[in-house]
């Protein structure tokens, strides 16, 4: 439980010109949760991409030990790191079921590992043959999941998986979401419902213009308003 | 790409169809049936040459300028196979002769193929997504294809006859249709049909099109796409090369401009199709195929212009062509 | 003369340096030579400038990319060529001829703009091509109006001819014959012509025409009637290129597909302004000057360089003179990804914010 999974040091990214991300620092732990916080704009999703080499980095990704900047997304990927982003990253064109074909790399996907999944997310199964550009959000987005989670991997990063969702979605999510960590895949998550990261995460750091500005218990910043205004802004109810 | 059929999608077939109609009303029937078997041959010959731009065109959003080149020196590796096994043309056995076109289009996808690789590596991987870039440096490539045709062939026309017992016709009654032709449907018809099921039911085309709608994601699901995309760009440049070969043989001759000037039916039937659509391209080969025949029976001066007039035509009518690819 | 140039000088003294010299060496020299290659070569250069001038008019700053400038230039060639076949070599015929021509590919300009709306960048720029290559095809079959493959030779009045002679240069010997006239009026026109382009892309004008080129969402969000733009500036670019055709054919007598219509014009022009740089017209003058220079002496060159016994060996084939145009299209293919903005865009170092980058960048107009 308390070995180190995934460990980011004074990471600098660049988009174009712009300096994104100007020292980027944090860590989780095998099994958990961790919450990317911060306002509009801080970095939390340039982190994730930079992690998932989509955006090339600087500084060093130290990822069950090993150090992946400057590897390959699909090399990244395949170390056993899914990334579900805020776009989804579907394809309209595709079923549910080519979807999680493609997605497992294989013609014929683990059956046990399908059912399991349609166990966390049922509507998958209603709609197995359904392109998915017919979905409704939520189904998009637990789709997107499956997506990432169709092979077995220790970590996914999750960039926002609320937005836009009613609440008893949002409900169904979280279940779902608990369920996964009990299988033993670490979750890192960017998000601005601050009651839907508190209710998840254990561990949380906070962004500010491309930098960590803290990093600690989840506990600690649920408990304390002040603290909590004062890193995240009074936008966070 | 697409499994539900709209009315939308039907009427390029009901134009085709039209075409062949409004033509027996001032073409005598028999001469007309062999006018559309002939259109149809050259439509697949038009397609075998144009569908591996646009495949490369759907997955990369890449238009590859220097696929004249690949056109002109698989012909010309055609005449250096040919001149390799000069028995096997003049020949009276018809296996002897259906080899000699095999190994010459073998021959020729295996270069252009290369070749298309070494493109994708060098000049095309540094700029995708910026179109006049790749304008510019795929055209500067053709430009090299073409001097180095001529530094290893020189620049004078080439001779590749159709082998002999391609050359004759099966006839029924007053209709007849030279062997060759038959042969450059089976292959034209065979390479639809594959490209087709490529697509839509195999596990390479379920990534094709995952990658084309969102590289990303394909990416992020642990596929290199680079590869992929390299792959593809071979695949592509090789047919080509078929496409080339045949060509040649068909005209029986080859030039260093030779791919240059099937550029104008190449580019016009993969705009017609909608850029990136094999089964648009195969539509528009057959329909540009058909009407080139049937006009250059008619008023044969016109046969230059009519390519160019159609695909105005369909440009007006529906600015994305007849199956536009939808991405992102 | 600042005034002249429109308040345009290249963005460094080096290359504004180089263009003075070379407007000076074009000025002079068939007054100083009498070698007929050599201002055979210059007549070409003084014709390609505003040519490939006018194309980054449409390139660089508008940011249409059209294969069919060549059918302009064929217009502008065949234009002149008719009229003064139908006038007995009449100045006025000739101008007339000039003139129906321009008129032509006004109008023709304004298709291909219109179009150029309606599809999309990349459709549009293969639609051109094949325009293109269709004009090359049909200016080769309608022989009774085009001569066919052979083109049309034609009599240039007897004031601009070889046969007339006016004057003898004192200090070189030089005779000044019509010839000579008539390349001063070709210089005379085609100045004309670029310092108007000059002035055009530099007037307000020219402005919201590169901030089409930047983001056309935008500058029609800022009011500007962008249609109305791009028709005007594709229209312009045909007027220029027309011009330079109709001086082509009239130096070389001669008007027919190849020297005209054909797929080499249109990689000369290509060359010209990748070497040169499409991010200023000074990249026309630069860019026509090593490309056609090129043309003239880097076979002899190459053969210099190169030993015979090489260079006729199987292997050295690739080495010999006449492989010149291999070596050129390496140097297009290299330039494009090294020098991205040309030899005029090597030094030039901030600039004006239009030209940044001379080619513009991802395409995102699908």
């Amino acid at each position: 439980m308390t070995q180190e999974l995934l460990r980011v040091d004074d990471l600098h990214t660049f988009i174009g010109d712009y300096h994104i991300l100007q020292g980027v620092n944090f860590d989780m732990h095998e099994g958990g949760v961790a919450a990317l916080l911060g306002r509009n704009g801080a970095g939390k999703t340039t982190t994730l991409r930079s992690i998932m080499g989509l955006a090339p980095p600087r500084g060093r990704i130290r990822f069950d030990g090993r150090d992946i900047v400057g590897l390959s997304t699909a090399a990244i990927s395949r170390l056993g790191i899914g990334y579900v982003p805020e776009t989804l990253g579907l394809f309209s064109g595709l079923t549910v079921a080519e979807t999680l074909r493609l997605a497992a790399r294989s013609r014929a996907p683990d059956r046990a590992r399908i059912d399991w999944i349609t166990s966390l997310f049922p509507a998958l199964r209603k709609f197995w043959h359904s392109r998915s550009g017919n979905l409704s959000g939520g189904q998009k987005q637990m789709l997107a999941i499956a997506k990432a989670l169709v092979e077995p991997k220790r970590l996914i990063l999750v960039d926002e998986p609320t937005k836009g969702l009613a609440p008893s979605v949002v409900a169904e999510l979280i279940a779902a979401l608990k369920q996964l960590t009990q299988q033993s895949t670490s979750i890192l998550l960017v998000e601005q419902n601050f009651h839907f990261a508190a209710s998840l995460a254990t561990e949380t750091t906070v962004l500010e213009s491309g930098q960590t500005t803290w990093q600690g218990m989840m506990g600690d910043i649920a408990r304390d308003e002040a603290l909590r205004r004062q890193l995240l802004g009074v936008s966070v109810v | 790409m697409r499994r539900t059929f709209a009315i939308a999608d039907v009427l390029p077939i009901a134009l085709v169809v039209a075409v062949c109609v409004c033509a027996l009303a001032f073409i005598s029937a028999p001469i007309w049936l062999n006018l559309t078997i002939a259109g149809v041959s050259v439509g697949l010959m038009i397609f075998l040459m144009a569908s591996g731009l646009t495949l490369i065109f759907g997955l990369m959003d890449v238009l590859n300028f220097a696929h004249a080149g690949l056109i002109t020196l698989a012909g010309y590796v055609t005449a250096s196979v040919y001149a390799a096994m000069p028995g096997w043309v003049s020949s009276n056995d018809l296996s002897t002769n259906v080899l000699i076109v095999l190994a010459a289009a073998a021959a020729s996808m295996l270069v252009a193929g290369a070749l298309g690789y070494v493109i994708e590596r060098i000049i095309v991987r540094p700029v995708y997504g910026n179109h006049l870039k790749q304008i510019l440096a795929t055209t500067g490539v053709l430009i090299i294809i073409q001097q180095l045709a001529i530094a290893i062939w020189g620049a004078d026309l080439l001779h590749v006859s159709q082998p002999t017992e391609l050359k004759k016709a099966v006839t029924f009654g007053t209709f007849f249709v030279e062997n060759y032709r038959l042969l450059i449907c089976a292959v034209g018809l065979a390479q639809f049909v594959a490209m087709i099921w490529a697509l839509e039911r195999s596990h390479l085309g379920l990534l094709i099109r995952a990658a084309v709608e969102d590289r990303e994601s394909v990416e992020s699901m642990g596929y290199e796409v680079k590869y992929l995309f390299v792959g593809v760009f071979a695949a592509g440049s090789a047919m080509a090369g078929l496409g080339g070969a045949l060509w040649a043989i068909y005209q029986e001759v080859i030039f260093p401009e030779a791919g240059l000037q099937v550029m104008i039916m190449v580019f016009s039937v993969i705009i017609i199709g909608g850029l990136g659509s094999v089964l648009g391209c195969f539509v528009a080969s057959i329909l540009l195929g058909l009407i080139m025949n049937y006009v250059g029976f008619l008023v044969p001066s016109a046969v230059v212009a009519c390519g160019f007039l159609l695909l105005l035509f369909v440009l007006v009518w529906r600015p994305h062509g007849f199956y536009p690819v939808v991405r992102r | 003369m600042k005034r002249l140039i429109s308040y345009d000088l290249p963005a460094n003294a080096w290359i504004a340096a180089l263009v003075a010299a070379i407007v000076l060496i074009l000025a002079v020299l068939p007054l100083t030579t009498p070698s007929i290659r050599s201002v055979n070569m210059a007549a070409k250069i003084i014709v390609f400038i505003p040519l490939a001038a006018s194309f980054i008019l449409l390139i660089g700053y508008t940011g249409i990319v059209s294969f069919a400038h060549t059918v302009f230039f064929g217009i502008g060639g065949y234009g002149l060529a008719l009229g003064l076949l139908n006038s007995d070599a009449s100045v006025s015929g000739m101008l007339t001829g000039l003139m129906l021509g321009v008129a032509l590919s006004a109008v023709f300009g304004l298709i291909i703009a219109l179009l150029s709306l309606r599809i999309r960048a990349i459709y549009f720029a293969m639609v051109t091509l094949v325009a293109a290559l269709v004009t090359s095809q049909l200016a080769s079959r309608l022989t009774w109006l085009t001569g066919g493959q052979d083109g049309v030779s034609f009599d240039i009045p007897d004031a601009l001819s070889p046969g007339v002679r006016y004057w003898t240069v004192p200090f070189s010997d030089v005779p000044v014959t019509g010839k000579v006239l008539l390349y001063y009026a070709l210089f005379a026109i085609a100045a004309l012509s670029f310092l108007a382009m000059l002035r055009i892309v530099n007037s307000p004008f020219g402005r919201v025409l590169q901030a089409i080129r930047e983001n056309e969402f935008r500058a029609s969000a800022l009011g500007y009637p962008t249609t109305w733009y791009k028709a005007v500036s594709s229209i312009l670019a045909a007027v220029f290129a027309t011009i330079a055709g109709g001086l082509y054919a009239a130096w070389l007598g001669y008007v027919g597909p190849g020297s005209t219509l054909s797929l080499n014009v249109l990689t000369d022009i290509l060359l010209i302004i990748v070497i040169g740089g499409s991010g200023s017209l000074y990249g026309a003058i630069l860019g026509a000057v090593v490309i056609i220079v090129s043309e003239n002496y880097l076979q002899s060159l190459i053969e210099l360089l190169i030993p015979v016994s090489i260079a006729k060996s199987p292997a050295g084939t690739l080495l010999s003179g006449d492989r010149w145009l291999l070596w050129l299209g390496v140097l297009y293919v290299v330039a494009i990804y090294l020098v991205p903005e040309g030899i005029v865009g090597m030094t030039r170092s901030g600039g004006r914010p239009g030209d940044r980058r001379a080619i513009p960048g991802p395409n995102h107009s699908r």
